[in-house]
């Protein structure tokens, strides 16, 4: 027997361990789950950026090439630092290593569009002096970006990206902690980066901060109201809070917002559009809200605020919030994609069909329409940002307080009279 | 789960309560108070996460971590913490008699709840596997096998911890349910069990609590409100 | 204190519930990325633009053929259409310089030099270009129309002291000027 069929054996009779399954399994989605959402925070920077930059006439960071300003170290700054490069080698400009270094297209900038921006900005804040003022709560100004970036990092672990596929070993659900209480574990996670922010503005020990503190607390805490009971009409329609069951569902009998297939094209089924639309406008309000995105970035309204609740913070620190924003907005998107627009499901019954050929490619396909959705989201977070102006304080706490919780409320009992009377 | 991991996790974690509750009453910054007070609501959820009680863990933490204490410390932040933590005339004697008052409600609070968990049917019997406690309220049913076999003679907490036990609690949720769909119950659909509960048997004291709540909110309201002159 | 009262526009039910204002808002702003997407952006042939978007990308193109005739940009001095030097340093623009980036050291006039009727002449004459705010005023101060600001806008320098040009600097910079200064006239 060979050293590889040893090893494979090996593999093998670990795998067929239910313990050290659940253990494999679970390390390899969390690795997956982890890097697709730090991925998309860089991503949605750069989507900021860009569709910024378009939708005001501008090209936004298109730049940031990769090579060039390496080899310009080694040669001249002649147009063609490429060849001053190989010379520089002794190498002939006719050998095989030149052709291929042409062909790569190493003899001018790779075009990133600008993707590699972010990084570089990362890079930059990440060199940057970390400057801690001396009249701030040392431990409560350090552990305040933790407690912002760490939930939504941690609220994703319940959101599904693929169905499950079972193997050989045991069934694999794409799902990092397949919860009973999915929608509510997202809500109470990404509720505690509250926390960050409060302490983040008292902590600094400085006027403007602490108001702006002051008002992520307020903001969050009547959003996060109106949002809990912006989706119980939902859940009445799918009666399941597994998130996976939820998107099964709506693979099964149509999206929430989407219902042309399956048990979605009776007309019972398109009664129920008004209640659910309705709780789509004000939940995806709310998520705004949450993630303290304009039209309700009050927490660091630059004009009022100086910087809101990380005005005096630098550094590492800073990009921290940064990317605590931003992981909000990826979690936010996600949400609203499990809940309203099918998650992974590609819709029309092609996930039924796609399984009954090879399960492997259905959840492949599933995983890169996910991807797709969240994209799309993503976009549209930032494209309503890009339009509206910043709404004022008075009218946030008003909008959140006397007309979403109504809103909310009312709809939770016409939701039941549907169901009661129409189906 | 492996029972000696749950055990561990349970130990963990309510050692992990306790000591932020004690930090709760002593820490002198009162945002520190509130953080650990935090802290050990998180320790509560993940005690109940750890006896299949997903539902009730995750409240404790929308409810009380995400939304009263954020209340507390928004309050808590606008006060001049300074002079509390500079307080010079601070003496071992006199924080005693400070604390004298509050360890005196919560000592009389937690010897009724003690009295009323000994008081249960069945549980003064310390020989009585915990199961059957529960058997003889004809409630949720949190006893579990495991428990049940126990070799005579030994107790059955002083073991595995007990967890909820999913078929008992797919035949509370419904009656009807034939023993193999039962016996199939992997997790316990805690949001069904309690909504049943809630709005079947406990239907009217859930709505007297409601409007009782109701009735604080206008009353807030009503006290809160500017009246204009003009 | 007399005051005009400010005419708020009567919102009628459908603005107040904001979801329509709301997709008329979103459909401008699409509008614009898809006009900027395709190269068609407005007002893009106005600002000499090329590719996505109204903008010139900046090293590649530039505007410097537009630039309106009241652009200012470094400050130079220069010499008459003789080649005199104009300056007589009196230094009003040193006095007058908000960010204080003018410094200059009188001196005789050099005994070479083709006008000898001013009293003195700039030894060295200094502005730092890190502390000028580019605001005009030394151009508009000088009796002598001797220092102008020019259209230069690109000032790289990689030291501290690369930024402060020196006089022989300013006045290859500047160059000679057109328009006669008829103050210091042979004739007068």
């Amino acid at each position: 027997m060979s050293l590889f069929d040893t090893i494979w054996n090996w593999c093998v009779d670990l795998l067929h361990n239910d313990i050290w399954f659940y253990l494999i399994t679970t390390v390899v989605k969390l690795v997956l789950m982890f890097a697709v959402i730090l991925a998309f925070v860089v991503l949605s920077v750069w989507i900021e950026r860009r569709v910024a930059g378009w939708i005001q006439d501008r090209p936004g960071p298109n730049r940031a090439g990769i090579p060039l300003q390496l080899f310009q170290r080694f040669g001249s700054k002649e147009k063609q630092p490429l060849k001053d490069l190989l010379h520089f080698f002794g190498i002939p400009e006719t050998c095989w290593i030149a052709k291929l270094c042409t062909w790569l297209r190493l003899d001018r900038e790779i075009p990133t569009f600008g993707l590699m921006q972010p990084c570089l900005d990362g890079g930059k804040l990440f060199l940057k002096q970390e400057l801690t003022p001396s009249y701030v709560r040392k431990v409560y100004f350090t552990i305040a970006p933790m407690l912002v970036l760490g939930p939504p990092m941690v609220a994703a672990a319940v959101i599904p990206f693929a169905s499950s596929v079972s193997t050989q070993f045991g069934e694999i659900n794409m799902v990092v902690a397949n919860l009973a209480i999915g929608p509510l574990w997202i809500f109470a996670i990404s509720g505690l980066s509250v926390y960050g922010l409060t302490l983040a503005g008292w902590s600094s020990n400085s006027k403007y901060p602490f108001l702006g503190g002051l008002r992520a607390t307020a903001q969050l805490i009547s959003y996060e109201v109106a949002m809990g009971l912006s989706i119980i009409p939902l859940l009445m329609v799918f009666s399941t809070l597994n998130m996976q069951d939820i998107v099964q569902y709506q693979a099964d009998n149509g999206w929430t917002l989407l219902p042309l297939w399956g048990e979605g094209l009776s007309w019972q089924r398109w009664a129920l559009m008004a209640p659910l639309a309705l709780s789509f406008i004000i939940f995806v309000t709310c998520v705004f809200a949450e993630a303290n995105r304009t039209p309700f970035d009050m927490a660091e309204c630059e004009t009022d605020l100086v910087g809101g609740y990380h005005s005096e913070y630098s550094s590492m620190k800073f990009a921290s919030f940064f990317m605590g924003e931003y992981a909000a907005m990826v979690i936010g998107s996600a949400l609203v994609v499990t809940l309203f627009l099918g998650g992974w499901s590609i819709g029309f019954g092609a996930d039924a069909a796609l399984h009954s050929v090879c399960s492997w490619l259905a959840v492949f396909c599933q995983f890169i329409m996910f991807l797709i959705k969240l994209v799309a989201f993503i976009f549209f977070f930032v494209w309503v940002r890009w339009t509206l102006p910043r709404f004022r304080w008075d009218q946030v706490m008003k909008l959140g307080w006397l007309v979403f919780l109504e809103l909310a409320v009312a709809n939770i009992f016409l939701t039941a009279a549907v169901l009661y009377f129409v189906k | 789960m492996d029972p000696a991991i749950s055990s561990i996790l349970f130990y963990l974690f309510a050692a992990m309560a306790l000591i932020c509750a004690c930090a709760v009453v002593f820490a002198r910054n009162p945002v520190t108070s509130a953080m650990s007070m935090a802290l050990c609501f998180a320790a509560t959820a993940a005690l109940l996460f750890g006896m299949g009680a997903q539902f009730l863990g995750i409240i404790q933490i929308i409810v009380y971590a995400g939304a009263i204490l954020v209340l507390f410390l928004f309050v808590v932040m606008m006060l001049d913490i300074r002079t509390e933590e500079e307080d010079s005339s601070f003496s071992v004697f006199r924080s005693l008699i400070r604390m004298a008052p509050g360890a005196l409600v919560a000592g009389v609070l937690s010897a009724m709840i003690c009295i009323a968990a000994i008081k249960l049917p069945g549980a003064g019997d310390w020989q009585n596997p915990l199961c059957q406690v529960c058997d003889s309220m004809g409630e949720l049913c949190i006893g579990q096998q495991e428990a049940a076999a126990a070799p005579q003679g030994q107790l059955p907490y002083g073991g595995a911890l007990p967890r909820l036990n999913p078929e008992a609690a797919a035949r509370v949720l419904n009656p009807a349910i034939s023993d193999s769909e039962a016996a199939a119950a992997t997790s316990i659909p805690d949001v069904k069990l309690l909504g049943q509960r809630l709005f079947s048997q406990y239907n009217i004291a859930f709505v007297i609590l409601s409007f009782a709540l109701l009735a604080g909110t206008v009353g807030a309201v009503a006290l809160s409100r500017k009246i204009r002159k003009d | 204190m007399s005051y005009t009262p400010v005419k708020r526009p009567k919102f009628s039910l459908l603005d107040k519930i904001y979801v329509v204002e709301l997709v008329k808002g979103l459909a401008i702003t699409f509008k614009h990325l898809a006009l900027s997407l395709l190269g068609k952006s407005r007002n893009k042939k106005d600002f000499n633009g090329k590719g996505v978007g109204a903008c010139m990308p900046f090293p590649e193109q530039r505007w410097d053929s537009q630039l309106p005739d009241y652009y200012r940009g470094a400050p130079t001095l220069v010499r008459g259409e003789d080649g005199r030097e104009r300056c007589v340093s009196c230094q009003l623009c040193e006095f007058i310089c908000p960010a204080r980036a003018i410094k200059i050291t009188p001196g005789a006039v050099s005994p070479d030099a083709s006008c000898q009727k001013q009293e003195k002449a700039p030894a060295e004459f200094e502005i730092d270009m890190l502390r000028c705010i580019y605001c005009g005023m030394c151009q508009e101060v000088c009796p002598e129309q001797a220092i102008f600001l020019s259209k230069e806008y690109l000032i790289t320098v990689t030291d501290r002291k690369q930024a402060v040009r020196n006089k022989a600097t300013l006045y290859k910079l500047g160059g000679t000027r057109k328009g006669l200064v008829n103050k210091w006239n042979q004739f007068k």
